[in-house]
């Protein structure tokens, strides 16, 4: 078994409060039926936060670019290959409204 | 970090929408009422970061909490960008605008009392006499409920746009006669505490009018409507005004039936053949006990009539066993103080009841003139009804094809269709 890495990236603010807690509902059912014992971790991420291009050049207070394109967040699974992790994304039900990016965290 | 897996299911149903309600008012308390947009924007802020962060981060101990906090950081940040720009809530102003005073002041607006009590502010404000009866409940709606436009809409059957134009209007309104963002006292308290109940009860009855269209968000509009009464009865100066627990009352007593009023094909089932045995006990005890709260001072307001007419039922064993003679006099006194179409079309419906089916037919055609029953199907089947019991099986014929034009109910049309094969 591999581990990959969904980066959850960009943002939405169209939805009811209604909707909202529905989705969060509909996210807690992809975990438990189709991740299952393959969920490793996950975390949101402050929006905030520092950028270094070099040791003098420190940007702080982002967020450095447009909001669609920021990370929100990430999820790290198990799977046998990307093929199958990708399968598992695909069923992701934030697909909705964010773009998720898988990336296999390479076996050192 | 967190590796817990997320499980919405830990979260009370609705959560969200009661706790907009909630972060809309004190928001509004910081922001004042000519902010409201401002006030929106923090709270859709503020949710959608707990969809994003719940999602990834698993649902924290405390949501509402959570929310809570996330919002009155935000708020901070708000009037941090915007106090240059613009003023906000005219009594506290000055305090958030001076770093020496703005923290002490967000930590004691956000304390649960002052929660509260923005919340009433709130309603006070949404059901202000100042704006259209229809405004004020789209209002409510949208800030003390958290409904959505779509979702109004739906709730109140028509367009998003007609909603967006009655938001419009309402929040035109109040920028332009000033409306205060507060409860009113000593007087005036009771005068606008009527048309709080009012619109309290108009939205119940959008959620309970028999209509099949999305039955499950109507059904939403009446559990709104009694979170709200019950959100009055917090405040002992309102507590102890009756008809507050006569309208709880009658909205228990509807609300006991609305699970046995819908068939396995989400259809209308009518009273006389409805499962009693679904109906809530626990409702129908709760409606009792506010009946009898209702039960002081010395007015019999059309809500008590009401209660008094859906408790006669409620109580009833079965259909048959029902008190008509009492319900007769409820409604003949509510007719008093209510003399509108509907009364007087029940009125003479439990005549048929009470007295004979000629009886009724005659109370019945001596409302040919009410335009408001015209395209009505339900006073055309009573025609029908009574005809066919009279024995007069032509004109009852007649009725009752009459009322099946004017249904959209499938279920509806499967009685009258049973009703028409009786008389053939």
């Amino acid at each position: 078994m591999n581990q990959f890495l969904i980066i959850v990236k960009g943002c939405d603010h169209s939805a009811s409060p209604e909707e909202m807690q529905k989705r969060l509902a509909i996210f807690g059912e992809w975990v438990q039926n189709v991740v299952k014992d393959r969920y490793v971790t996950g975390a949101p991420l402050e929006e905030e936060g520092t950028l270094l291009k070099s040791k003098t050049e420190v940007l702080t207070d982002g967020p450095f670019i447009e909001s669609k394109e920021m990370i929100s967040g990430y999820i790290i699974v198990k799977a046998a290959d990307m093929a199958e992790a990708v399968e598992m994304t695909k069923e992701c039900p934030l697909l909705e409204k964010f773009q998720l990016e898988v990336r296999k965290l390479k076996p050192m | 970090m967190s590796s817990k897996k997320p499980d919405a299911r830990a979260l009370v149903d609705h959560l969200f929408r009661h706790e907009a309600g909630r972060m809309v008012s004190i928001l509004t308390r910081l922001f004042g009422i000519h902010n409201l947009e401002l006030a929106e924007d923090v709270l859709q802020d503020t949710l959608h970061q707990a969809l994003k962060d719940w999602s990834l981060g698993g649902i924290p101990e405390n949501p509402s909490g959570w929310l809570m906090v996330v919002a009155k950081r935000k708020a901070i940040n708000m009037i941090k960008r915007q106090r240059h720009l613009r003023n906000f809530a005219a009594d506290m102003n000055a305090l958030l605008k001076s770093e020496w005073t703005y923290s002490y002041t967000m930590d004691q607006v956000f304390l649960e009392n002052e929660i509260k009590d923005s919340q009433l502010r709130m309603i006070f404000t949404c059901c202000h006499p100042a704006l259209p009866a229809e405004a004020q409940v789209a209002l409510t709606l949208k800030t003390l409920c958290g409904f959505s436009i779509h979702e109004i809409a739906a709730a109140l059957l028509t367009s998003e746009d007609n909603i967006h134009k009655r938001l419009y209007r309402a929040k035109e309104k109040i920028r332009q006669e000033q409306i205060d963002f507060s409860v009113p006292s000593g007087q005036e308290l009771f005068e606008r505490l009527d048309a709080v109940l009012l619109v309290i009860y108009l939205l119940f009855n959008e959620g309970y009018q028999a209509a099949e269209d999305n039955l499950a968000i109507r059904k939403d509009l009446c559990l709104e409507a009694m979170r709200l009464a019950m959100l009055l009865t917090e405040r002992p100066a309102l507590a102890a005004y009756p008809r507050i627990h006569a309208l709880l009352s009658l909205m228990c007593f509807h609300a006991a039936r609305f699970d046995a009023r819908v068939d396995s094909d989400d259809c209308l089932v009518i009273l006389e053949e409805q499962d009693r045995s679904r109906w809530n006990k626990g409702l129908i005890a709760q409606g009792v006990e506010f009946l009898a709260l209702s039960a002081s001072g010395d007015t019999a307001t059309a809500y008590h009539l009401e209660a008094a007419i859906a408790a006669e039922h409620c109580l009833a064993p079965n259909f048959g066993e029902t008190n008509w003679i009492r319900i007769y006099d409820y409604y003949s006194a509510l007719e008093k103080l209510k003399p509108t179409a509907l009364i007087k079309l029940n009125l003479a419906i439990i005549k048929g009841k009470t007295d004979s089916p000629l009886a009724a037919i005659a109370a019945l055609h001596a409302l040919e003139k009410y335009k408001a029953l015209e395209g009505y199907y339900l006073y055309y089947a009573s025609l029908g009804e009574f005809y066919a019991q009279a024995g007069q099986r032509t004109e009852a014929l007649g009725y009752f094809n009459r009322a099946k034009k004017l249904t959209k109910s499938a279920a509806t049309k499967k009685v009258l269709d049973r009703k028409i094969s009786g008389c053939q």
